[in-house]
């Protein structure tokens, strides 16, 4: 069942960590020497992490597919802090067999700045919504 | 002021995308969608097999921008993106940016490019815009 609109989801928190960012550069395969130079982490990894998180809270169904993506860098985000990730899911959207979900999420620095917003759209199949 | 079509040079992030590489991706980001990972799920889909995640090859325009404008885009970006069509285990891309605006007001350098992602025969896999806030004594 999909989630109701204007529900606030806490994604949880997520420790920015050298191991994890170098994890997820090397799935990206993205040498940029900047990240260690700065010792900061890609904004896209933060993302990435906050849909995994979203996909796993939500329960959507196999076969989820991701339609669009916006994204907000607010300041650079330092490697060894932890990190507060939230989402506001809009009213689904059908469109013949499919359900669009949109999500608006925030990720916070452990001194309370925002650090990344975005909005993700999810096109998620209606037999799958329904069933699941 | 108001200056269109600035010659930044972009650079191209060309990759091959392959099934290790999705794998570790959805280890990375937490995403085991079975469209993603589960060939005999994904070959029932309207795909017909397994794709990539649209953040990982969103993933190759944020490095071309990162590339390109270092800590001005990891500071002021912003991206909106269309997942138009997705990229296949063996697919080659390559990303692709210009500038449609490039203008200074109040002491502030901002552009605004368009973005994008293609295959090798050219269809269209990402396309959108990034905006961004450059110093004012940035080349173009």
């Amino acid at each position: 069942m999909l989630p109701t609109a204007g529900e606030q989801l806490d994604l949880g928190r997520l420790a920015v960590e050298r191991a994890w960012v170098a994890k997820y550069l090397e799935a990206v395969a993205d040498s940029s020497p900047i990240y260690t130079q700065l010792n900061s982490a890609p904004p896209m990894a933060l993302a990435a992490h906050v849909l995994g998180a979203l996909i796993e809270k939500l329960s959507l169904p196999p076969g989820t597919i991701h339609a669009t993506q916006e994204l907000k860098c607010m300041s650079m985000i330092t490697l060894d802090q932890e990190v507060s990730c939230t989402a506001t899911l809009s009213r689904p959207l059908q469109r013949g067999e499919w359900s669009f979900v949109a999500a608006r999420f925030t990720v916070v620095g452990q001194g309370g700045e925002a650090l990344l917003e975005g909005k993700s759209t999810v096109m998620v199949p209606h037999a799958a919504a329904q069933d699941g | 002021m108001v200056e269109f079509g600035r010659n930044i040079g972009f650079p191209v992030i060309e990759k091959q995308i392959s099934i290790d590489q999705i794998a570790r991706y959805a280890e990375a980001s937490g995403d085991h969608n079975p469209l993603h990972l589960d060939p005999a799920f994904a070959s029932n889909s309207q795909f017909g097999g397994v794709i990539a995640h649209g953040m990982l090859t969103l993933a190759f325009i944020s490095e071309m921008l990162t590339r390109a404008f270092g800590t001005s885009w990891i500071e002021t970006g912003k991206l909106k993106v269309r997942l138009k069509a997705p990229a296949y285990p063996g697919d080659k891309v390559s990303t692709w940016g210009k500038v449609t605006k490039d203008s200074v007001h109040d002491g502030t350098r901002t552009l605004v490019c368009s973005v994008g992602l293609r295959d090798s025969n050219g269809r269209e896999m990402i396309s959108g815009d990034a905006t961004l806030v450059l110093p004012l004594n940035a080349t173009g």
